[in-house]
């Protein structure tokens, strides 16, 4: 048999102050798991964005570094001989890339083709920018670098393609707080000799 | 008057810290992974920064012609919340308000590569201060 001292139930007063204690514990949990929730959310978008700004530090580093040179800066946007694959001293479509960020500035992207070896003259890439597809050119990949930034920059230290020295630069929000980063790298591999007074690519090297 | 609780004259003061021992165990086991996290996630930040920040300026140093770069980047030094872009602005903002770098370069002498004793090579160091602590040193060895 059941023994409790509540033989008649709980009073009104009771069962108000029992709700009224009972309330404000889950008030208290609540607000706790609230926060707690934020924080997390907040911790790991700040992880997911320091990962994206590792990942592209390194990639337009490497870049950079390591192409033979940027032929063109335009409407935020590098257009990069990126490396000479075959060796062949001429730029060709796969060895091209676009580094840069989009009509609204608020993501940084890298656009690289591939499968397609046609040669290129450095005049020939700026118009084609908005019309590879009319170029019979379909096989290229836009990878977004970071998603979510603002106020990309681009700038070098001579008009291209006489650049020896670029740098990127946007803003990224961090929990709330809007936090600037650069990204600067030296053209270790610049094609020079592969460029007559014109910026325009000489047949040979040769020709020099 | 009735009470309907079986601690008639209330908690003794044993009880009532064991029970505010055990809520508080509880509430930090809930509570340390978040703040150990954060602060793992800040160092990791941190670094990231100091690593950037200690690469632009080597790039800086390398993109300088051979022959300024001792007169320009040996004994090198930014100060705290004074460090400067590849544009020559100072960063601002509260993330680079407790870095500072500095930069050493010395010439080199290679004797396998050179073939004599010109001094053919620049020996550059980079550093990377957050507050007092050095969190990061690079080097290269830099030539014409």
């Amino acid at each position: 048999m059941l023994k409790t001292k509540y033989k008649g139930g709980f009073t009104l007063a009771e069962l108000l102050v029992a709700l009224m204690v009972t309330a404000i514990v889950l008030a208290a949990a609540a607000a706790l798991a609230f926060a707690m929730g934020s924080a997390n959310d907040s911790t790991g978008d700040t992880a997911v964005k320091q990962a994206q700004l590792r990942y592209t530090t390194i990639k337009i580093s490497d870049v950079l570094r390591n192409c033979r040179m940027i032929c063109h800066l335009k409407e935020n946007n590098f257009a990069i001989w990126r490396a000479d694959d075959n060796g062949d001293g001429k730029l060709n479509l796969n060895e091209l890339v676009y580094l840069g960020s989009n009509s609204d500035g608020n993501c940084v992207r890298i656009f690289e083709f591939y499968d397609d070896t046609r040669i290129l003259q450095i005049s020939d890439i700026w118009p084609l920018v908005t019309g590879w597809l009319n170029y019979g050119c379909s096989t290229y990949r836009d990878t977004k670098l970071i998603l979510q930034c603002e106020n990309v920059q681009l700038a070098v230290d001579a008009t291209p393609p006489w650049s020896k020295f670029a740098s990127i630069s946007f803003d990224i929000e961090e929990n709330g707080v809007m936090h600037h980063y650069q990204i600067t790298a030296a053209l270790r591999s610049w094609a020079g000799h592969l460029i007559d007074e014109n910026g325009d690519m000489v047949s040979s090297d040769d020709d020099e | 008057m009735m009470s309907g609780f079986n601690h008639k004259r209330g908690l003794t003061l044993i009880e009532a810290m064991i029970a505010v021992v055990v809520l508080g165990i509880a509430a930090g086991g809930v509570l340390l992974p978040f703040t150990t996290g954060a602060a793992v996630q800040a160092e990791g930040a941190r670094r990231t920064l100091a690593a950037k920040l200690a690469s632009d300026l080597m790039e800086q140093i390398i993109n300088t012609p051979f022959e300024n770069i001792v007169t320009n980047y040996d004994a090198y030094s930014e100060p705290a919340g004074q460090l400067k872009d590849a544009g020559g602005s100072v960063f601002t903002g509260s993330l680079y308000s407790n870095f500072s770098r500095n930069s050493s370069c010395v010439y080199a002498y290679v004797p396998q590569e050179t073939g004599n004793a010109a001094t053919e090579f620049i020996l550059a160091t980079v550093r990377v201060y957050y507050k007092t602590d050095e969190i990061t040193r690079i080097k290269r060895l830099i030539t014409r």
